[in-house]
This record gives C-alpha cells, sequence and structure tokens, in this order.
C-alpha cells in the first residue's frame, strides 16, 4: 500500500503519512487510529505497570548464559519444548543408570 | 508425554491456560521443567470436561502415600481448588486460581495463543508470567524470573 492509498483510505494527506513513517511529526491519537485501521489493524492500548527493579534479580542476571537463550529463541516453539521433553529423558535414563538418585538439574 | 497430554486436553475441549515452566519454555526459557501446569476453568461443564480428559490417566495426588482413598470425580475438583498430580503422561498441576493471576477467566486476556504440537493452546503471556512468579515470591524462582526478564529484554532488541 503506497502513503497516497493509505492517506486517502485514513482520509488524510499523503505529505502527512509521509511526516510520520519519517518520524519528522508525532500523530494525535486520533489521527494514528484512523491510518493503523485504514492499513487494516486496530489500535489498542493498555495500561502496564513500570517494571519493577529488584535488587535480588538483578544479582542473578550476570548468571544467566545469554547465549544459550539466544539459542533458544532461535528454535521453534516446538522444537523448545520438544528438547525440554528429550532432556527429560535422558535425565531419567541416567536416573535409572545412576540407581535412582537424581542428578542436579538447572 | 507433554504433546500427549496436551492433546488429551484439546481433544475434550478443556479450558485452560499453560504457565510455568512449560510457558516460560514457550517464551525462550533454556531452563528443563518436568511438570506441565495450567490454569483451568471453573465452571462446572469445564470441570466435567477436564474430569472425563485426565481420567484414563489415573490422576493421582503427587507425593502422597498410595492407597490413599482418593477418588478422581468432578465432586472432588469442585470440593478443592489447586492439584498437584501425577499421570500415566507426567506430572500435571492443575490450578483453579493462581497467585497474582486469579481465575481462567481473570488471566485469559494476558495469554498468547502458541500452536504447541499443533493445537492452538492459550499461553500465559511473558510480562505476566513474570508477574505470577514474582507473585509466588519463591526463592527457586529468582534466578527463573532473571532469565525470563533477560529474555523480554532480548525480545524487545529484536528488530
Amino acid at each position: 500500500m503506497s502513503q497516497s492509498e493509505l492517506a486517502d483510505a485514513a482520509g488524510t494527506y499523503q505529505s502527512v503519512v509521509g511526516r510520520i513513517e519519517s518520524g519528522k511529526t508525532s500523530p494525535s491519537l486520533e489521527t494514528l487510529a484512523r491510518i493503523v485501521r485504514a492499513a487494516g489493524f486496530e489500535l489498542t492500548l493498555s495500561l502496564e505497570p513500570t517494571a519493577v527493579v529488584d535488587p535480588v534479580i538483578e544479582a542473578y542476571k550476570p548468571g544467566v548464559d545469554q547465549t544459550l537463550l539466544v539459542e533458544t529463541l532461535r528454535m521453534s516453539v516446538n522444537d523448545r519444548l520438544q528438547a525440554n521433553i528429550n532432556l527429560n529423558a535422558a535425565f531419567e535414563t541416567l536416573d535409572r543408570d545412576r540407581g535412582g538418585r537424581p542428578p542436579e538439574r538447572r | 508425554m507433554l504433546d500427549r497430554l496436551l492433546g488429551v486436553l484439546h481433544a475434550h475441549h478443556v479450558e485452560f491456560i499453560v504457565i510455568g515452566g512449560i510457558a516460560a519454555r514457550v517464551h525462550g526459557s533454556a531452563r528443563i521443567t518436568q511438570d506441565v501446569d495450567i490454569v483451568y476453568g471453573r465452571s462446572d461443564a469445564n470441570i466435567a470436561r477436564l474430569v472425563k480428559a485426565l481420567a484414563p490417566l489415573n490422576p493421582y495426588p503427587r507425593g502422597a502415600p498410595p492407597n490413599l482413598p482418593f477418588a478422581w470425580s468432578a465432586k472432588t475438583v469442585k470440593a478443592g481448588l489447586n492439584y498437584t498430580l501425577t499421570t500415566t503422561l507426567g506430572a500435571i498441576d492443575i490450578l483453579g486460581e493462581v497467585i497474582g493471576g486469579g481465575r481462567y477467566e481473570d488471566l485469559v486476556g494476558h495469554c498468547v495463543a502458541e500452536k504447541l504440537f499443533g493445537h492452538a493452546t492459550h499461553v500465559v503471556s511473558l510480562s505476566w508470567l513474570i508477574r505470577l512468579k514474582r507473585a509466588a515470591g519463591r526463592v527457586r524462582d529468582f534466578e527463573a524470573i532473571a532469565e525470563l526478564e533477560l529474555l523480554q529484554e532480548l525480545q524487545k532488541e529484536k528488530p
């Protein structure tokens, strides 16, 4: 959809859409809602509490392997769950081999 | 087992929301989890569906001594609220209400729809999962919360 088509559908000018897209102007909520609707979406707003910074939680963050998180995020959701299933099965096998003594798990 | 457990719940049209460690995995957590935690709707019809779905899996209170007079029935579920169960398909925690999130009706608006093993499933959103874990206040969750908050930051960084 071109800027002109979007502007026509939203009842505004192509120059307005262009200025918003380039970040030169901030539209009013009403204008933004009209443009968003013209593009086939619905603008919704929600109130979310400000994120609370908990020093205890912060202290744990350096210990989290972020490389592992990035790798996990690259997987599909089903692959993430399948990996969980496979790892649990491996741990169960390990449990049996160790005579029922549970290994340490993260 | 997880795929089959979810399949059984969907096959019986149980209204439920995945929370806990499985929800964390869905959102990208690298932590391993063993049990499935769900918040289920407390309507009579849904409890009947839940009972019917799990009945063939021999649900029994997890960690309880054997031979308790435990009957898996709608009456039992209605009389209680939250149950930690073992089944032939693995451990499942069924929660009528969860600290920080309330009941199914309260939480369902804070979910994402994810296709898990082919089934469109309500999974609590990452921000609400963090909220639930914070509200639970368990020391063992601190590292998990740190990981979830980092995931939130990583996802915000995505172009």
